[in-house]
């Protein structure tokens, strides 16, 4: 199959997210402020990018871009993306783009060993308004993992004495950044993969639930945010121990997500 | 000593016990997990092979742990028997502390417990007001808005709270208060709707796991296979039949599946139709408390339902169609050559002990065929999709196969879960409660105005940082509104 004008824009998107990379890395070291907007304005050109490939590949294959591996792991970086832009425009700190842009340009490798043709055809099971809400609000969920566990490794870099400034966030800050990721991520990760994904098996395959690796490994997921919500509530998991804990709770998320490549099960994607 | 403000939820004992059996679920789940992703779930069939592999000590192990299918082991059924135990036990005996506690507001009992707390300490308030005097604390006094000299006029309590109260209101706070000794003490709080959506967030967690233990002792699922037209018992009691009157596979040009398609009827026990209707991967039909799922089909590996295949006798200017039906021979008309349908593959392949076909769909449909002319017969494959490489038959006739209906069988799943409200209402109650939780952001301001001062101080919040610039600007802003001659 020719490279269509979606995977170009891939392309495209990912060598401007390295380049922003680079530039976060120079920011972050040399701590100039010029530096830092060049790496944003870039990341924010790739994002664009990313965004016109989704579209593409959206208008191209005629369905929403969730189907395979491939489109999953592009639609996750994507919101990943998203949740970083959020939290930049809200607490307006540039050096959580040194961990999340590695973290992106990783994802889009990953993606890129993956098969990419885009089919018209989604499987029929594929095709139920709820398969759509479980993909989307669990990419959405895991972007916030990701940002989470982003700002508890800046946290745990950051030096003890080191100055607040417009460039480093306080710890306090961070803690707070992990905290709101965890609380954007935990509702849309319940609600996504686990309510809405359990009524789509429900109506795809007549039964809620069926301890499939996927399944049970999101569960194993859901169960260690769900402790460590509990741990923070109760100021058990706090400072440092949170952000230890947010990095812990996206390798678990990793786990699952090549338990999937490797296992399949009935969650192996279409065509991956 | 500095208090930290108090976070939500620090005084339940039981949130120690919460912690715990989440605790030891995510461990018993993980792993289970872990188990599935190492133990084959064949392990039972291959029982021999790996009593080899493992040793004798490793399958026992596996054997008594059901390592092979860990989620339906005794060890997990008890964890979360114990889980679902603890976690009702603590809904029911605390309901009402959940339910309430963002929405009860308590104002302080005295300055002092104000001035100890941390949040506040924080902050400088003197600063505020322009006096750097390097006194880190929560008070605001009057002496230094007014000027030391000045007091406040008796009125001047009450008329400083209705300021304040309407500048936390125009925040999004809502004020209670209590008047005692000449003085006010104040609570101001928002984001109450936290404490009911995380009840009704528990509730429904709480629901949906006894949905799921109800679901496994009451639910059922049975298969039925049946071919176009043929008529099956209908589980679980037979009551009823179920007819499946058509079957299809819809593809697209490049054979790609879009949608399986069954249609089919109920009959009573008369053979009267009582319902019907088509059923669809994800599209359920409903019956009677059951539901029916598209879920499998297969193909007659052996047999076809009909067949036409074109013919063009060689040194004749004759062509022609036939329909051939399994079994049935077919004459071409003004010649004696006969034609005979032979075995039927979907998914033609050959493979070292003669043709087989490779799976049940019907990629390659290939048709075997003789040609019988006299006392010769000859035997050959027609393929739907590859007619070059179809027989040519010293026959003097060429057979092209056009069209060929394998017979198909629907997997149809039957099945009946009675818990299905009961996980529905948790999945609506569960939804609702995280959208109230985490849509509110819960914080507390608590005060007190008397004669000589103001303390204010934030006692309750989820985010340090920003509350704290929060109280920043309300210390500000509270400081205008007190310097306003507005009443
Ligand atoms: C075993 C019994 C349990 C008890 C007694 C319990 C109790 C509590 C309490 C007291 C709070 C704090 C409420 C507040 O701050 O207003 C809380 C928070 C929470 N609980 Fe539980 N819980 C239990 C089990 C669970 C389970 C199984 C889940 C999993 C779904 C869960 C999910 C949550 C969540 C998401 C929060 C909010 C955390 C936050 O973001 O602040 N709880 N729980």
């Amino acid at each position: 199959m020719a490279v269509s004008l979606d995977t170009n824009l891939f392309w495209l998107s990912f060598w401007l997210y390295l380049a922003a990379f680079v530039f976060f890395s120079i920011f972050a070291a040399a701590r100039t402020r010029g530096i830092g907007v060049t790496a944003t304005v870039m990341f924010l050109g790739a994002f664009a990018l990313h965004t016109a490939g989704l579209a593409a590949r959206w208008v191209i294959s005629t369905h929403p871009p969730f189907s395979t591996m491939y489109e999953y792991a592009l639609t996750m970086s994507w919101a990943v993306a998203l949740a970083f832009i959020f939290i930049m425009a809200r607490f307006r700190r540039m050096i959580l783009g040194v961990v999340v842009s590695p973290v992106l340009i990783i994802v889009l490798v990953m993606a890129s060993l993956l098969p990419k043709e885009a089919s018209k055809q989604l499987m029929p099971a594929l095709h139920s308004y709820w398969f759509y809400i479980h993909v989307t609000l669990a990419a959405v969920a895991e972007g916030a993992f990701i940002v989470a566990a982003g700002a508890g490794i800046v946290y745990l870099v950051r030096r003890k004495r080191e100055a607040e400034s417009e460039l480093m966030p306080s710890h306090d800050l961070l803690e707070e950044i992990i905290s709101r990721a965890l609380r954007i991520g935990y509702p849309l990760f319940t609600i996504g993969a686990l309510f809405a994904g359990s009524i789509w098996a429900q109506t795809a395959w007549g039964s809620f639930w069926s301890w499939d690796p996927k399944e049970t490994g999101s569960l194993v997921i859901w169960l260690f945010y769900t402790l460590l919500l509990h741990q923070n509530v109760r100021g058990r998991w706090r400072g440092k121990m949170l952000a230890a804990m947010s990095i812990v709770g996206f390798g678990i998320a990793i786990l699952s997500f090549l338990g999937n490549l490797f296992l399949g099960g009935m969650h192996a994607y279409t065509g991956a | 000593m500095a208090e930290q403000p108090k976070r939500s939820g620090e005084h339940f004992i039981s949130q120690r016990l919460a912690v715990i059996v989440i605790a030891i679920l995510f461990g018993a789940s993980a792993a289970g997990w872990l188990a599935t992703e190492l133990v084959p779930a064949n392990f039972i069939e291959k029982k021999g092979m790996y009593l080899e592999r493992w040793g004798a000590a490793g399958s026992r192990l596996v054997e008594l742990l059901r390592l092979y299918d860990p989620f339906h082991s005794f060890w997990y059924r008890a964890v979360l028997a114990l889980f679902f135990v603890v976690f009702l036990l603590c809904l029911l005996t605390r309901w009402r502390q959940l339910i309430l506690k963002s929405l009860r507001l308590e104002p302080p009992r005295g300055a002092d417990e104000l001035r100890k707390n941390k949040l506040a300490m924080e902050y400088t308030w003197h600063s505020t007001f322009g006096g750097e005097r390097g006194a880190r604390g929560p008070a605001i006094r009057y002496g230094d808005l007014l000027g030391k000299s000045q007091t406040p006029d008796p009125d001047a309590v009450a008329k400083s709270f209705a300021k304040i109260a309407a500048y936390l209101r125009g925040k999004g706070y809502r004020a209670v208060h209590r008047e005692a000794d000449g003085a006010i003490y104040f609570a101001a709080g928002t984001g109450r709707w936290r404490s009911p959506g995380n009840f009704l967030f528990h509730l429904g967690i709480l629901a949906i796991t006894l949905g799921g233990v109800v679901g496994s002792f009451t639910g059922w699922k049975d298969f039925v296979y049946v071919r176009e037209g043929q008529t099956v018992p209908l589980p679980p009691d037979s009551v009823f039949s179920l007819r499946v009157d058509d079957f299809e596979i819809m593809t697209t040009k490049e054979m790609e599946v879009k949608e399986y398609v069954s249609t089919v009827s109920i009959l009573d026990r008369a053979g009267a139709r009582v319902a019907g209707g088509s059923v669809q991967v994800n599209r359920p039909m409903k019956f009677g408390g059951r539901r029916l799922y598209q879920s499998q089909y297969s193909v007659d590996e052996t047999s076809f339902k009909y067949a036409r295949v074109d013919y063009a006798l060689r040194g004749r200017i004759r062509r022609g169609s036939i329909d051939l039906t399994p079994g049935a021979d077919v004459r071409i008309t003004g010649t004696s050559i006969v034609v005979t349908p032979g075995r039927f593959f979907p998914d033609f392949r050959m493979g070292s002990e003669g043709p087989y076909s490779a799976s049940g769909f019907p990629s390659n449909p290939c048709l075997e065929v003789a040609v019988k002319n006299g006392d010769e017969t000859e035997r050959g494959y027609l393929f739907l999709y590859h007619p070059d490489f179809s027989k040519k038959f010293l026959t003097p006739i060429d057979l092209v196969l056009v069209h060929c209906e394998p017979i198909f069988y629907t997997g149809l799943e039957v099945s009946s879960n009675p818990a299905s409200p009961i996980l529905f209402l948790g999945f609506l109650l569960g939804t609702i409660g995280l959208a109230l939780m985490y849509l509110s952001n819960p914080r507390t301001i608590k005060g007190v105005v008397d004669r000589e001062t103001l303390v204010i101080a934030g006692t309750e919040c989820r985010w340090k940082a920003s509350f704290e610039k929060e109280l920043g600007e309300i210390g500000e802003g509270v400081r205008r509104a007190l310097a306003s001659s507005k009443e």
